[in-house]
């Protein structure tokens, strides 16, 4: 199958949606947020359509989804299979709906106490395409954790995921992905829709290391008081294109954003940072702040990055994004070699100077030297 | 004595809360006013309700200034009638060149008093004898109105518009806040300069020091929105010993 | 600020707004090929200028409007507006020009005769479409320095035409490009030859007359090795209740050495509250830094037109060359402005620098789009920009779209946005020293962009703070 010729006449069942997608139209290369990304090649190629069907689940310590299956979930997780959810009306994606469409279920989990969870998404099929999604309701007050790895050993394929996360007022969630993926030819759209009620939070690391071509693309609303923070970061090396995408809305007063992004890149790889920060006019006294800083370790790395602000409402108490792309300090690289550190160790050392802020906002250590593992083991 | 300004069961609001509850207090022209009291006892709303302050809405009483009730005039015509206030915080405004807006400020005060606009050279050598007197930094007219000055410095450029628009009336808002004494010195003793004997002064301060260089006439103890004491600087001495809780409760 | 004043002085109408009343000569409205050889005709035009004419009309037949920009208007009927509008005669000198016309100038503050004269500008101002009057060709024409029209340049100067026109801005380059190609009515040429500074600042005024006509410009400028050209460009336009489109081309080329420097004022009629009445001004001007150490400088003052869609923009071709773009855009009432640059970095060392104020104001919408593209050849590359936008009024809004795209280790972009209001504060403080509201307001927006303000030559900066003011007169309280 190939996606670009999705046939929509066959999910009349999912009506809403299927109005919703051709109102939109199917991604082109001339879409926004997929103008630096070559949507093209990847859509048009054939693969074996996999539509994930649920099945038994072993009890383990973690969430573990192998093939948008879900193979393995703690004791005491409430899972549902819901063959048709709620979704939100106004994503920017047109990938949020097809990836809807597609899915047989939603996995959808409710948070009704504090909690972490692990998830470990496994992709392990052959030139396959996978759509799954994962929805969860945190309950008013709550608290919770994800941790998201990824473990991909398969080739020639593309998956969309993607989470639907609906926060009730005052709850707090933190969502840290630690995204590796070290094949080639392999293809990852992430479609996110993020929803934070009233004095909730919303707090984001992602981390993106790797060859392959993925995309995640978040909608996050925003609702009075609510807080979101934010923080990226991008290693892309070889072919790869790496890229995140946001529309972040402030639809109630008084709500913050944050957003960090710092994007290291190599050889041809590939970095885009596109968010658009939207301030509606009731949403007063809103404050933003983006910024975005890239190195670019040789020529012909590419770094697109796009901080963009749409306000509404003459009363905000702040908002300013700045940008940066440029290479390592030459100086402070030389001083770091005439003390007799070697080059490579010196630049090392730079670039995780550069990521440091991050690190010290994600306050995980052991994140931070499996981090550090993995670039090394990547350079 | 001759009253420049009567205030009568003065009642004012900032966000729907009653800051100011009823007061009475009279200025006298050419006297030196101290108003003094705790934090919260609405001292600068009392001077943000003279100048006009969009913020403040009032919601019963008067200010009679120069014998007209000045509670309906825009903050513009009430500087143009000779009202001048030091602010506590100086705001920054970036490209504003510092001399093009006192010039601008000035020239609105002369056409309002019928006399002809002063022209750039004129204004400057104005400007230069100023300064000079004041001990500023001359290459401070050519920077944007307060941006990057010091603490220090906006008030110096506070009190340099005062010496420049010479206002009637002058309210100094803790103008001692944040200065160093050879600062506070320099502001005195450009405020003393100007007490001819016409001008009023209100100082609103919390610390005793800036009175013992410029001696008050009046003193007067302001709590819970209300004037609970009026006197002479034996007021401050008795605040000093014992604190506020010496006027008791009114 | 005071609600009930801002909307008693959103009412001060339009001061520019008056229609000349000159008999025109005109085509009848829609666009085919019949349309194009008759504009041609009109010009005397040689053949191949037709041919090209044509090929820029069958190549925009196959393409699309563009919406990609952050405005929205109703659909444009390409068929419903007239190509071709001329007076009736043409003039040799200033004393056969149509007394209504110099009266209407006047009343524009554009002093054709001796006050231009006396200030040293050279002017040639486009009526409508064809030049009126050339003023200074024969000072110039000592130094070499050709300032006509594109009309005259087609026939008296093919050899640069054909060597030049579409080099910059290809005639297939977007919509509104290709159909200017096809339909152009007349615009200014101007060439400097190697190493002359031109000594004076030329100047063109626009102005949109005839009904229902579009208006097309193109203009032209060549500064050949080690010139020097600062050239001022300054529309106005009547009022009237139908939109009108414009779609001008500029091509600057500045060879190695060279510097050009090019100032706009825009105040084309925005529309009423509603939009009614607006001019469209899609416009594509871009110049070319073609040799080593050039320099090009975009300044624009933008205060009309109900929807403006325009980046002029460089392309760094030449090592070391230099690229600016300093911009002020307000809108007011129900103007869209979606307004940019985009600095194209090719050569080494290359420098650009962006400096955006956007104002927005009722319910105008201001966007900021710029593109700053680095290529991997560009090794020491340095772009700055800055974009600040300050809103007045809760109906408007302040968009900042950047586009920053770098393929080059050894190269640097840094750019910084901020948005703002007015703050009571600073409103308050000036009132506090006796300066009625409007003048402070009036006063903190030129502080806002004075950065800008103070790139425009002299003359020009002065109109440019009185056009600023009337404005705001308008928008603020």
């Amino acid at each position: 199958m190939k996606p670009i010729a999705l046939n929509l006449d066959a999910y009349s069942h999912k009506k809403a949606i299927v109005q919703k997608l051709r109102s939109m139209g199917m991604p082109t290369p001339k879409t926004e947020h997929y103008r630096y990304f070559g949507i093209k090649p990847i859509l048009e190629r054939d693969y074996t359509f996999l539509p994930p069907e649920p099945g038994a689940i072993e009890p383990g310590d973690h969430l573990e989804i192998v093939d948008g299956r879900v193979a393995q979930a703690p004791k005491g997780l409430y899972i549902e299979h819901l063959p048709q959810v709620r979704v939100d009306d106004s994503h920017y994606d047109q990938i949020y709906y097809i990836s809807h469409l597609l899915a047989p279920a939603t996995i959808q989990i409710e948070i009704e106490e504090d909690m972490e969870l692990p998830i470990t998404h496994k992709f392990t099929q052959n030139g396959a395409f996978i759509p799954y999604r994962i929805k969860f309701l945190v309950h008013e007050g709550v608290k919770f954790k994800i941790k998201e790895e990824m473990v991909v050993v398969s080739e020639g394929s593309l998956y969309f995921y993607g989470y639907d996360i609906q926060i009730a007022p005052k709850g707090e969630v933190r969502l840290v992905s630690n995204r590796v993926t070290n094949i080639e030819d392999f293809a990852l759209f992430g479609s996110h829709s993020i929803e934070v009620g009233k004095e909730a939070t919303f707090t984001l690391f992602t981390f993106d290391l790797g060859n392959a071509k993925t995309i995640h693309n978040y909608h996050t609303i925003l609702h009075e008081r609510a807080s979101h923070e934010a923080n990226h970061v991008i290693f892309a090396k070889r072919q790869a294109r790496l890229g995140n995408t946001f529309h972040i809305e402030h639809r109630g007063k008084e709500a913050t954003t944050t957003q960090r992004s710092r994007n290291i890149l190599k050889d041809r790889g590939r970095g885009i940072f596109d968010g658009l920060l939207i301030v509606k006019n009731p949403a007063k006294f809103a404050s933003i702040t983006q910024s975005s800083k890239t190195i670019l370790l040789n020529d012909g790395a590419y770094m697109v990055s796009k901080p963009q602000m749409e306000i509404y409402t003459e009363y905000i108490t702040q908002a300013s994004h700045g940008s940066t792309t440029g290479h390592l300090d030459e100086e402070a690289l030389f001083y770091l070699r005439q003390r007799g550190i070697a080059l490579e160790e010196a630049k090392e050392m730079l670039v995780l100077s550069f990521l440091e802020e991050i690190f010290t906002r994600l306050g995980d250590e052991e994140l931070r030297r499996e981090f550090i593992a993995i670039y090394e083991e990547r350079q | 004595m001759k009253k420049i300004m009567e205030i009568k069961d003065l009642h004012a609001s900032i966000n729907n809360k009653e800051i100011l509850k009823g007061i009475d207090l009279d200025l006298y022209e050419g006297k030196v006013h101290a108003i003094m009291g705790p934090n919260g006892a609405g001292k600068s709303t009392l001077s943000k309700t003279i100048v006009g302050h969009p913020d403040v809405e009032v919601t019963q009483g008067e200010i009679l200034y120069k014998g007209k009730n000045i509670i309906d005039m825009e903050p513009e015509e009430r500087a143009l009638e000779g009202i001048f206030m030091a602010f506590q915080h100086p705001v920054e405004i970036p490209g504003v060149n510092n001399a093009y807006f006192l010039r601008t400020a000035l020239n609105a005060k002369r056409k309002h008093l019928g006399l002809p606009p002063l022209n750039a050279a004129e204004f400057l050598r104005l400007l230069k004898a100023k300064l000079k007197e004041l001990g500023m930094k001359e290459e401070m007219i050519h920077r944007s109105l307060n941006e990057g000055f010091s603490g220090g410095e906006k008030k110096l450029n506070e009190i340099l518009q005062m010496e420049i628009l010479e206002p009637d009336f002058v309210i100094l808002d803790e103008i001692d806040s944040g200065l160093d004494i050879d600062a506070l010195k320099r502001v005195s003793d450009a405020v003393n300069k100007m007490r001819d004997g016409k001008r009023t002064f209100m100082i609103i301060t919390h610390y005793r020091k800036i009175l013992d260089y410029i001696e008050p006439d009046f003193v007067h103890i302001l709590k819970d929105g209300k004037v609970l004491k009026t006197g002479g600087i034996e007021l401050v001495d008795a605040l000093e010993r014992e604190g506020y809780k010496v006027f008791g409760e009114s | 600020m005071g609600m009930e004043k801002v909307e008693k002085l959103i009412n001060s109408d339009y001061e520019l707004g008056f229609e000349i009343d000159i008999e025109e000569e005109k085509a009848p409205p829609g666009l085919s090929e019949e349309t194009i050889k008759f504009i041609s005709r009109k010009k005397n035009e040689p053949e191949w200028m037709l041919e090209l004419r044509l090929k820029a009309f069958h190549a925009w037949q196959k393409m699309e409007e563009p919406h990609w920009a952050k405005v929205t208007y109703p659909p444009i009927d390409y068929q419903s507006i007239s190509y071709w509008a001329a007076p009736k005669k043409a003039l040799e000198s200033l004393d056969e020009v149509d007394p209504e016309i110099l009266r209407a100038y006047e009343k524009l503050g554009i002093p054709l005769e001796e006050q231009k004269a006396l200030a040293g500008v050279a002017v040639d101002a486009v009526l409508d479409s064809v030049s009126v009057k050339t003023t200074f060709v024969e000072e110039l024409k000592k130094l070499g320095i050709i300032f006509c029209s594109i009309s005259e340049a087609i026939r008296d100067y093919p050899e640069l035409i054909k060597k030049y026109m579409f080099s910059v801005v290809p005639m297939t380059d977007n919509f509104f490009a290709a159909l200017n190609s096809a339909v152009f009515s007349d615009g200014t040429f101007v060439y400097v030859p190697k190493g002359v500074k031109c000594p004076m600042e030329l100047s063109t005024y626009f102005r949109i007359n005839a009904q229902n006509t579009g208006q097309f410009e193109r203009t032209l400028i060549i500064a050949d090795e080690g010139s020097y050209v600062s050239y001022n460009e300054g529309c106005s336009a009547p009022s009237r209740d139908e939109n009108q489109l414009h779609a001008a081309v500029v091509e600057l080329i500045a060879h190695k050495d060279a510097h050009i420097n090019y100032s706009t004022i825009q105040n084309w009629y925005p529309g009423d509250i509603e939009g009614r009445g607006g001019i469209y001004n899609f416009v594509t001007k871009r110049g070319l830094c073609e040799g080593e150490n050039s320099k090009i400088t975009w300044t624009q003052v933008e205060t009309g037109s109900l929807i403006t869609w325009k980046y002029p923009s460089c392309i760094l071709k030449g090592d070391n060359s230099v690229g600016e773009f300093y911009s002020v855009a307000i809108t007011r009432l129900a103007q869209q402005a979606d307004t940019g640059t985009k600095m194209i970095h090719i050569g080494k060392n290359t420098r650009s620098l962006i400096v955006s104020k956007g104002i927005s104001a009722q319910k105008g919408q201001n966007t900021y789009r710029g593109l700053v593209k680095i290529h991997e050849s560009a090794v020491g590359a340095k772009n700055f920009s800055e974009c600040d936008s300050l809103l007045i009024g809760d109906r408007c809004g302040a968009h900042t779209f950047p586009y920053l795209e770098s393929k080059c280790a050894n190269a640097q972009i840094e750019h910084e946005a901020t948005t703002s209001k007015i703050s009571e504060e600073q409103l308050f403080y000036l009132r506090q020293r006796g300066i009625s509201e409007e003048d402070a307001v009036s006063m903190i927006v030129h502080g806002f962009c004075k950065d800008v303000l103070s790139k425009l030559p002299m003359e020009f900066a002065v109109e440019a703070k009185a056009l600023l003011d009337l404005t705001l007169e308008g928008a603020v309280g």
